[in-house]
């Protein structure tokens, strides 16, 4: 979104044109209504145009940014920190699904016969 | 030589701040006093012309204070919105006959409310505050653009409810920078 705003602008600018276009062209709207939207147009281009210029002059500086924060060496104790926890969620995710299905059934047979499959109705579609 | 150089910088950075607060505080001030235009109070808009075209002149001046010291994200907002308002002055001042259409108009504010959104949502040094106000400046718009196009009068204690909000938004955002003039 922080970069993008220029863009955004200009395009709500051109929305706003063409609003008005068509709204002039199918005879709704008269010339008295053409300030006010061509000056929002003016603005809302003038202000993307003015931002993009900004954005393009504080690009080198974000690049420095980047590139130094991939030379940082990476965090192993939180890295370690975060696997161990994955780990463990999936374990026990795998751990409650064969608790919770029957016990004469398999895990294939369990999801083919669970009740959201069992519930589906094609009949209508031709 | 250092010191009076040092002096001269506080002395520039408090103008700006001074512009600033008043500029934020002039954008929450035409929010509430065009919020009170569609209210049952209000019995004649044009006794808010002059508050109106004051803030609106403000604005303008602070967002051209801003332009000046680089700070582009907030000259675009104040200048912008200090254009809109004197829009709204010139629609105000005119009578019903000439004014456009209901649709024309809402579609005028959808397009300001949509922009005061997509700025609300754009990170800067101005504050959470400021985004704030921004952001119930989108919702008064887009409230009134409904309230135009749908006829939902009704909906006029939701809009000057907005409108409070805003100044007092204002305020608060103005109180922010107040340290930086006294230090």
């Amino acid at each position: 979104m922080k970069g993008n705003l220029g863009q955004y602008l200009t395009v709500l600018g051109f929305c706003a044109l063409a609003f008005y276009s068509v709204m002039l062209g199918c005879g709704y709207l008269g010339l008295e209504a053409m300030p006010q939207f061509v000056v929002t147009a003016v603005i809302f281009l003038t202000a993307g145009r003015m931002l993009k210029k900004v954005r393009l002059g504080s690009a080198e500086e974000e690049e420095e940014k980047i590139a130094e924060t991939l030379r940082r060496e990476p965090d192993w104790a939180w890295l370690t920190a975060f696997m161990n926890w994955t780990a463990a969620l999936l374990i026990i995710a795998l751990m409650a699904i064969l608790l919770m299905k029957p016990a004469e059934l398999s895990l294939l047979d369990a999801f083919k016969f669970s009740p959201s499959q069992g519930s589906f109705f094609a009949g209508a579609v031709p | 030589m250092a010191r009076s150089s040092t002096l001269a910088a506080a002395k520039l950075h408090d103008g700006l701040m001074l512009t600033r607060v008043a500029g934020i505080l002039a954008f929450g001030l035409a929010v509430l006093l065009e919020a009170l235009v569609v209210t049952p109070f209000c019995s004649s808009s044009r006794a808010l012309l002059a508050p109106l075209l004051l803030a609106a002149v403000v604005q303008i001046g602070a967002g051209l204070n801003e332009w000046r010291h680089e700070r582009i994200l907030e000259s675009v907002v104040l200048i912008a919105f200090g254009l809109f308002t004197c829009a709204q002055i010139s629609q105000l001042g005119q009578s019903s006959a000439t004014t456009a259409n209901s649709l024309a108009q809402g579609a005028f504010l959808l397009f300001w409310g949509i922009f005061a959104a997509l700025v609300a949502a754009q990170r800067s040094d101005c504050g959470r505050s400021f985004h704030l106000l921004l952001a119930v400046v989108a919702t008064s718009l887009l409230l009134k653009a409904l309230v135009l196009v749908l006829a939902w009068t009704a909906l006029w204690p939701l809009l000057l409810l907005a409108g409070v909000i805003s100044f007092a938004l204002a305020i608060l955002t103005g109180l922010r920078y107040l340290p930086v003039l006294h230090s």
